[in-house]
C-alpha cells in the first residue's frame, strides 16, 4: 500500500516513502556517505551503462590502427565501471568517488600501457617520467596526426583515462543523479570525439553499436528509475522489463536500421563539410596536409605490431625502404615541413647532390598492405614511379605521398638510383660552407637546432669530432661512438627523442633503439656543423623468392648526412642494424633477416667492406635490428627464441600469477579448514549414536545458516521447527518449506536430537544413520536453494571453523573446576 | 482515449534529432547525422506505437470509508482488469486526489487477457474537507517515455473528511425550565417521563428499533417514532467564520472545536443547532443523521471573506430559547466588543460559553457572570481548556 505524496507540480511523480534499512556494522565506514545508495536493480543498469562505454571504447578504435587498442579499451571500460559500482556499493560519497576515480583511471592507464615501468602496478618516479615523455610525444604528434594512427603510448594513456572517466561520469549521472539521457552524454562526447578524428571506416557499425547500447541502457534505466520512484501496481512487476525491452528492441531496430539506410542518402551527406577541422583530410598535390611523424610510432610498430605485414617489395637487391626524412628539430621532436607537388612518373631532385655515383637503377615492385601511412616506401633516391596516380613528391626529402589517407592497397613500381659510394671519394668531400654548399639556402635548415641542448651534449659532440678533419670522418666518428659497447640496444627503453630524452640516452641510460640512436646521431652531427637529418623507413625484411616481406618489426630510423659533392649519405649508428647500400663506407655489415618460411633460401651475408686506414673503425659487430627486436618480443623471433619469450612473458605476468596463486592458496586453505572442521567434528562425536545425531544436527543448522535462516538465541528445537512450519518462517529461503521432503527430514532430525538429548538410554545406531540421511537431505535442499556463487562461498567460508577453533581454545583456557 | 503527444523528453529528443544532422552537415560528421536520424526515427516509431497501440483496460475504485474524521485512516482500492484480447502494455496509472493537487501513481505491469490486479493506497485524511478522487487516468508511453497518450478509466469518487473530534463534556445548563423543550404543542406527560411526540420520516442513522411499523406499512415509507423529552436540552453553536479573524490554524481549530461540541451534545441527547456567521443555520436537530449533517457542514466550511458578515449581528439574529445553551467560537482577533457581546448573549443567565482561540489578542477583561470563557492558545489545547473550564467528561457505566 502506498500513500499519496505531498503536493507537487503536476507531472512529477512522488517518491514513495521508504523504511530506513539498518546498515550492517562492516559498512559503517567513516567515509561512507549516507546518501550513497545502491539499489539491487542498479546492477543491471550498471551493466547496460558499461555497454555504452564499451561501444565508445570500440569506436575509439577508429582512431588507431589495428586491433591492439581493443584490450586496452575493453579493460578501461570494465575497470572504470567496476570501480564506480564498487564505490557505490560500499557507500562512498561523491567526494571520495571523485578523487578515487581519476586516480584509479590513471593507475589503470599506467599499468596497462607501461607495465614494465610500474612495480606491481604501483607507479614509481620512473613511471611518471616515462608517462610524461609519452604524453609530450603524443601532444606533439596529435597536432599533425591523421587517424588511424599507430597507438603510441601517449595516445593509449589518454584514451584509457578518457574511457575510465567516461565510465565514472556515466555512473555518477545514472546512479547518483538518477538520470537517464544525461548519463549517455559522456559517452556521446567521447563518441563524437572519435567520430571527428577517427577514420571513415566502420562508421555504420560504430553508430549502430553506440545507438543500440544507449537504447538498451535508456530502457533499463527508465524501468529502474520508475521502479524506484513509482510503486508497481499491486506490488507486481512481473513481465514489465521483458515487455519494455522487447518493445524497445523493435523500436530501436527500426530507428537504427532506418538511420543507417537513410543517412548516406540525406542531401549533402557526401559533400564536403562546411567547416573543415580534420587536418589533412582529403588533401593532395599542393594542398596543406599534415600527418604524424613516423618516428613517433616507431616503438609501437616494433613492439606491438612486430609480425604485422606492412608491404612487400619485389627487388633484386635489398635496401632500406625509406618513407621520408625529418629535417627539423625543435628540441622536442624531429619533424618535417616539406612541399609536395603532384607528380606523374618522373621525379625531380633538388638536394644539390651531383647524382648517384655508379650505383645504378634499382627497380622495385611494391605492394602496400598495412602500412597505414600516407608515404610510399621505396629505396633512396626515387627517380620514377609508375602504376599509381594521385601522388605527390617532395624533392627535398625524396619522399612520395598518396592523396588518400593511407597508402594501403597501393601497388606500384618505383625506380631508384642507389648509391655505391667509395670511402675515398667521401673523404675528399669538403665541409659545407654557406654560399658554396649544394644545399644553398637550405644548409641553415639542416644544421640548425631548436630548443635547448645541454652543455655536456655539446662537449660530447666536440670531443667526438676531435681529430677528425673531414665531414666523412666526423660522421664515422659519431657512428663509432654510438655503436660502441657503451650503448645497448633495447626496445624497453622509453619512447621519445626530445633534447632531454637524448641527453638521458647519451649520458644516463645509454639504452635505446633506433629512434634514440638516429636522433642522437643527427643532433651530434648538427652540433659538429654537418647537415644532417633523420630518415624513417624500414629495413629490407625477409627475402623469399626475390620478394622482401617487410613487417612492422622492420621499422627503422637512421641518420643521413649531407656530404658536399656526394649528396645525402646514410649512416647506421644503431647496433645490430646494417644498411645493405652503405656497407662500403660505414663498415657495418648487412645481415639478411631469416625468411618467414622453412623452404625459403637463406641469403648469404654480404661481406662488409674494409674501412680505410686512418679512419675511424666502424664496429663490425651487430646484425639486423629485427633480431634484436625479436629478442625484445619473443613472438617475432625464430623458434628457439620463443622459449625465451615465453619466460619473459611469464616473468611479466609474475605479479598477477602471484596474486592468483595467493587467491588459490587462500581458497585452498579455507577449503582445507572447512574439511578439517567437518572431520574434527565427526571425530569428536566419538562414533556414538548420540554424537553422530548431534553432529548431523549441527551440520544441518550450518547449512541452514548459509541460506540466511538461523536458529535464534534461546530458541528450542521445537520452537525452531514450529517457526519453520509457518509460511513466513523463512523455510522457503532454504528450500525446506512445509510439505517438502527436506522439511520432513529436518523435523525428523530435530526429533532425533531431542530424543538423544533427553532420554537417558543410549540411542540405537539406526537413529544415527537415519539422522545422517536426513542431514544429507536438508543440506542438499539448502545448497540447491543457493545461487552458484553463494554456494561456493558457503563451501569456502572458514568462519564456522574459526568460531569452533576459538570456542575450543576458550574452553581449554577456562580454569579447571575445583576438585572436591 | 486522448491523442498521443510528445512528452518533454520527446521534444528534447526531437530537438536533438534536428540539431545533430545540422551539426553533422556542418562538421562533416556523418555519425552525427546517423545519430540524429536514429533519434528522429525513434520518435516517429514511438508515436506510431503509442497512437495505435490499444489499451483495453477497465478499472473500479472503492473508497473505504468515504467519510472519515481527520486523522483516521482511509484507503482506496483500485482494481484494474485487461478486457482486451492481447497482453496489455506497461502503463502508468494516475489517480488524482483533491482536484489533482495530489495523486497516487503506479506502474502497471503487463496483464494477460482477462487478468486483473488490485492495488490499494492510503489517502491522506489529516485535514478536513470535501475531496474528489479520480478519474483514474492511465498513460501509455513508449519504453523511453518520449510519447504519451492518456485515458480515463474509473469515474470520480468523493471523500468527506470531518473535523478532528476531541472527547469533551457537553454544554452545561441546557435543561430545567423549559418543559416543552421549545415546542409549540403541549405534550401530555406520561409515566416514564418520555412522551410520544410525532412520526417523522426515517433518516440515515436512526435507530431501527424506533421504526413505527404499522404506520410505515400504511405509508409504504419508513416512519420513526419521535419522542419528545420534556426536559430535553438545547444548544446552539455559533461559529465565527470570518476570514478576517482567522488564520488557517485557528479556522481548523474552530471547526474541530465546533465538531467536538456538536458530537458531545448530540451524544448526550441535546438538540443542537449550528449557526455560522455566513448565514448558515442547521436548525435544531438530534440524532446521528443530524450529527452527520452538522459534521458535513463543518467539513465543507471555508473562511468567509464577506466583510459584511459580523459576529454580533449573527448573535443578535439567533433567537435563543431561554434555556438553550450557547457556545460561540471565535478568535481573539474578533475584538473585545464582539467577545463581550457573545458572553452577554444569555442576558445574565447561565449557559453561555465563549471559545476563543489566539486568546492573547482578546485582552484580560473578566467574563460576565454566568459566562464561561474557554481560552485556547491552539487547536491542541482546546480539549484541556474546555475540560478545565466546563468540566470533565461524565463517564456512565
Amino acid at each position: 500500500m502506498s500513500t499519496l505524496a505531498p503536493p507537487r507540480s503536476p507531472g512529477v511523480s512522488p517518491a514513495p516513502a521508504s523504511q530506513p534499512t539498518p546498515v550492517p556494522a562492516w559498512r559503517r565506514l567513516p567515509w561512507r556517505s549516507p546518501e550513497a545508495k545502491a539499489a539491487p536493480r542498479d546492477d543491471l543498469a550498471t551493466f547496460c551503462a558499461f555497454l555504452i562505454s564499451l561501444a565508445v571504447a570500440l569506436s575509439l578504435g577508429r582512431l588507431f590502427r589495428g586491433t591492439t587498442w581493443l584490450p586496452y579499451g575493453v579493460a578501461a571500460a570494465v575497470l572504470g565501471h567496476v570501480l564506480a559500482w564498487g564505490l557505490r556499493r560500499l557507500g562512498a560519497g561523491l567526494t571520495v568517488a571523485s578523487v578515487a576515480s581519476p586516480l584509479f583511471s590513471l593507475l589503470v592507464a599506467l599499468e596497462l600501457v607501461f607495465p614494465q615501468a610500474t612495480t606491481y602496478g604501483i607507479p614509481t618516479p620512473f613511471t611518471v617520467q616515462v608517462m610524461g615523455q609519452a604524453l609530450t610525444d603524443a601532444q606533439s604528434a596529435f597536432r599533425t596526426a591523421v587517424a588511424p594512427v599507430v597507438p603510441a603510448p601517449g595516445f593509449l594513456v589518454a584514451a584509457v583515462v578518457g574511457v575510465c572517466m567516461c565510465a565514472f561520469l556515466a555512473d555518477w549521472a545514472a546512479f547518483r543523479m538518477r538520470t537517464s539521457f544525461e548519463a549517455c552524454a559522456p559517452g556521446l562526447a567521447l563518441f563524437v570525439f572519435a567520430a571527428a578524428l577517427g577514420a571513415k571506416s566502420h562508421r555504420g557499425i560504430a553508430v549502430a553499436a553506440f545507438a543500440a547500447a544507449a537504447l538498451v541502457f535508456l530502457i533499463v534505466q527508465r524501468a529502474n528509475l520508475d521502479g524506484t520512484q513509482t510503486a508497481w501496481f499491486g506490488g507486481r512487476d512481473r513481465g514489465a522489463l521483458p515487455s519494455l525491452l522487447a518493445t524497445g528492441a523493435v523500436l530501436g531496430a527500426v530507428a537504427v536500421l532506418g538511420a543507417l539506410v537513410v543517412a548516406p542518402r540525406v542531401p549533402g551527406a557526401t559533400s564536403k563539410p562546411m567547416l573543415s577541422f580534420k587536418k589533412g583530410a582529403g588533401g593532395s598535390g599542393t594542398g596543406n596536409r599534415s600527418t604524424v611523424s613516423p618516428l613517433v610510432d616507431i616503438q609501437t610498430r616494433l613492439r606491438q605490431y612486430a609480425n604485422v605485414d606492412v608491404f612487400t617489395v619485389r627487388s633484386d637487391r635489398p635496401a632500406y625502404w625509406r618513407l621520408t626524412s625529418l629535417d627539423q628539430f625543435n628540441g622536442t621532436i624531429w619533424s618535417s615541413n616539406e612541399r609536395y607537388a603532384a607528380t606523374r612518373g618522373q621525379l625531380g631532385r633538388d638536394d644539390g647532390g651531383p647524382g648517384a655515383p655508379g650505383g645504378g637503377a634499382l627497380v622495385q615492385e611494391v605492394t602496400v598492405s598495412g602500412l597505414s601511412s600516407i608515404w610510399l616506401p621505396g629505396a633512396y633516391r626515387p627517380t620514377a614511379v609508375d602504376g599509381v596516380t594521385g601522388l605527390s613528391y617532395s624533392p627535398g626529402s625524396a619522399s612520395l605521398i598518396s592523396k588518400k589517407d593511407t597508402s594501403n592497397g597501393l601497388t606500384y613500381t618505383i625506380t631508384s638510383e642507389v648509391q655505391n659510394l667509395d670511402p675515398e671519394a667521401l673523404r675528399r668531400a669538403p665541409p659545407s660552407v654557406p654560399g658554396r654548399s649544394g644545399l644553398e639556402e637550405d644548409l641553415r635548415r639542416y644544421t640548425s637546432i631548436g630548443g635547448e641542448v645541454t652543455a655536456r651534449v655539446r662537449q660530447l659532440a666536440s670531443r667526438i669530432g676531435d681529430g677528425q678533419t673531414t665531414p666523412y670522418g666526423k660522421a664515422l666518428a659519431i657512428q663509432e661512438h654510438l655503436r660502441s659497447n657503451r650503448f645497448t640496444y633495447s626496445l624497453s627503453a622509453p619512447a621519445g627523442h626530445s633534447g632531454n630524452a637524448l641527453d638521458r640516452f647519451l649520458f644516463v641510460t645509454r639504452t635505446g633503439y633506433c629512434e634514440q640512436f638516429a636522433g642522437s646521431y643527427a643532433l651530434l652531427a648538427r652540433l659538429m656543423g654537418l647537415p644532417a637529418r633523420v630518415a624513417v623507413g624500414f629495413q629490407p625484411g625477409a627475402q623469399a623468392d626475390g620478394t622482401f616481406a617487410v613487417k612492422d618489426k622492420d621499422a627503422h630510423a637512421w641518420p643521413e648526412v649531407y656530404l658536399e659533392g656526394v649528396g645525402w649519405t646514410a649512416f647506421e649508428p644503431t647496433p645490430s642494424a646494417g644498411n645493405p647500400q652503405a656497407q662500403s663506407y660505414t663498415g657495418v655489415p648487412y645481415t639478411p633477416a631469416a625468411p618467414a618460411g622453412p623452404d625459403s633460401a637463406t641469403p648469404a651475408t654480404v661481406a662488409p667492406a674494409a674501412p680505410a686506414p686512418g679512419e675511424a673503425t666502424p664496429d663490425p659487430s651487430g646484425g639486423a635490428e629485427a633480431e634484436a627486436e625479436a629478442q625484445a618480443d619473443p613472438t617475432t623471433g625464430p623458434a628457439e627464441d620463443r622459449w625465451a619469450g615465453l619466460v619473459g612473458a611469464v616473468r611479466a605476468a609474475a605479479p598477477y600469477l602471484a596474486a592468483l596463486a595467493a587467491l588459490a592458496a587462500l581458497a585452498g586453505g579455507s577449503a582445507a579448514l572447512v574439511a578439517w572442521d567437518r572431520r574434527s567434528r565427526r571425530r569428536q562425536a566419538g562414533g556414538s549414536a548420540e554424537g553422530r545425531v548431534h553432529v548431523a544436527w549441527e551440520e544441518a543448522m550450518q547449512a541452514l545458516a548459509t541460506t540466511g535462516v538461523r536458529r535464534r538465541p534461546a530458541e528450542t528445537v521445537d520452537e525452531l521447527l514450529r517457526r519453520l512450519s509457518l509460511p513466513a518462517g523463512g523455510a522457503a529461503l532454504a528450500g525446506i518449506e512445509r510439505g517438502t521432503e527436506a522439511h520432513e527430514a529436518l523435523r525428523r532430525l530435530g526429533a532425533a536430537v531431542v530424543q538423544t538429548a533427553y532420554t537417558g538410554r543410549s540411542a540405537p545406531a539406526r537413529l544415527a544413520e537415519a539422522a545422517e540421511a536426513d542431514r544429507a537431505t536438508v543440506v542438499g535442499a539448502c545448497r540447491r536453494s543457493l545461487r552458484r556463487g553463494a554456494r561456493l562461498r558457503s563451501d569456502l567460508d572458514p568462519r564456522p571453523a574459526l568460531a569452533r577453533l576459538r570456542a575450543g581454545r576458550s574452553r581449554r583456557n577456562r580454569p579447571a573446576p575445583l576438585e572436591t | 482515449m486522448r491523442g498521443a503527444s510528445l512528452t518533454r523528453r520527446g521534444w528534447t529528443l526531437v530537438t536533438v534529432a534536428v540539431v545533430l544532422p545540422v551539426l553533422g552537415r556542418v562538421l562533416g560528421l556523418r555519425e552525427l547525422t546517423s545519430l540524429g536520424l536514429t533519434a528522429l526515427f525513434l520518435c516517429g516509431a514511438s508515436i506510431l506505437l503509442v497512437a495505435y497501440g490499444p489499451v483495453e483496460l477497465e478499472a473500479v475504485r472503492r473508497v473505504v470509508p468515504n467519510r472519515v474524521h481527520a486523522g483516521s485512516p482511509c484507503r482506496v482500492d483500485l482494481h484494474v482488469r485487461n478486457v482486451g484480447i492481447r497482453r496489455s502494455p506497461v502503463v502508468t496509472a494516475r489517480d488524482p486526489f483533491d482536484g489533482g493537487r495530489r495523486w497516487a501513481r503506479f506502474r502497471l505491469a503487463p496483464l494477460r487477457p482477462g487478468e486483473g490486479c488490485t492495488a490499494a493506497y492510503r489517502v491522506p485524511s489529516d485535514r478536513r474537507g470535501l475531496f474528489n478522487l479520480g478519474p483514474l487516468q492511465v498513460v501509455r508511453t513508449d519504453p523511453l517515455g518520449l510519447v504519451a497518450r492518456s485515458a480515463d478509466l474509473a469515474e470520480q469518487d468523493s471523500l468527506t473528511v470531518y473535523p478532528r473530534i476531541d472527547r469533551i463534556a457537553a454544554l452545561p445548563h441546557t435543561r430545567g425550565a423549559d418543559p416543552r423543550g421549545g415546542s409549540v404543542t403541549q405534550p401530555s406527560f406520561g409515566p416514564s417521563g418520555e412522551e410520544f411526540h410525532a412520526l417523522r420520516p426515517y433518516v440515515m442513522g436512526d435507530d431501527m428499533r424506533r421504526v413505527h411499523w404499522k404506520s410505515s406499512a400504511r405509508t409504504e415509507d419508513l416512519l420513526i417514532r419521535q419522542d419528545e423529552l420534556p426536559w430535553q436540552g438545547r444548544a446552539t453553536v455559533v461559529v465565527d467564520l470570518r476570514a478576517s479573524v482567522h488564520d488557517e490554524a485557528s479556522f481548523e481549530a474552530a471547526m474541530s472545536a465546533a465538531g467536538s461540541i456538536a458530537t458531545a451534545c448530540l451524544s448526550a441527547g441535546i438538540e443542537l443547532r449550528l449557526v455560522g456567521t455566513d448565514g448558515v443555520d442547521t436548525e435544531h436537530g438530534v440524532g446521528r443523521g443530524h450529527l452527520d449533517r452538522v459534521l458535513e457542514r463543518l467539513a465543507a466550511w471555508e473562511p468567509d471573506p464577506d466583510p459584511e458578515h459580523e459576529l454580533v449581528r449573527t448573535l443578535s439574529g439567533v433567537a435563543l430559547a431561554k434555556d438553550s445553551s450557547l457556545a460561540t467560537i471565535t478568535t481573539g482577533r474578533a475584538g473585545p466588543a464582539a467577545i463581550d457581546t457573545a458572553a452577554r448573549a444569555r442576558r445574565g443567565r447561565r449557559g453561555a460559553v465563549v471559545v476563543v482561540f489566539d486568546d492573547r489578542l482578546m485582552g484580560s477583561a473578566p467574563a460576565p457572570t454566568g459566562t464561561t470563557v474557554v481560552r485556547c492558545a491552539g487547536q491542541n489545547g482546546f480539549a484541556a481548556a474546555w475540560t478545565a473550564a466546563v468540566g470533565p467528561v461524565k463517564v456512565t457505566a
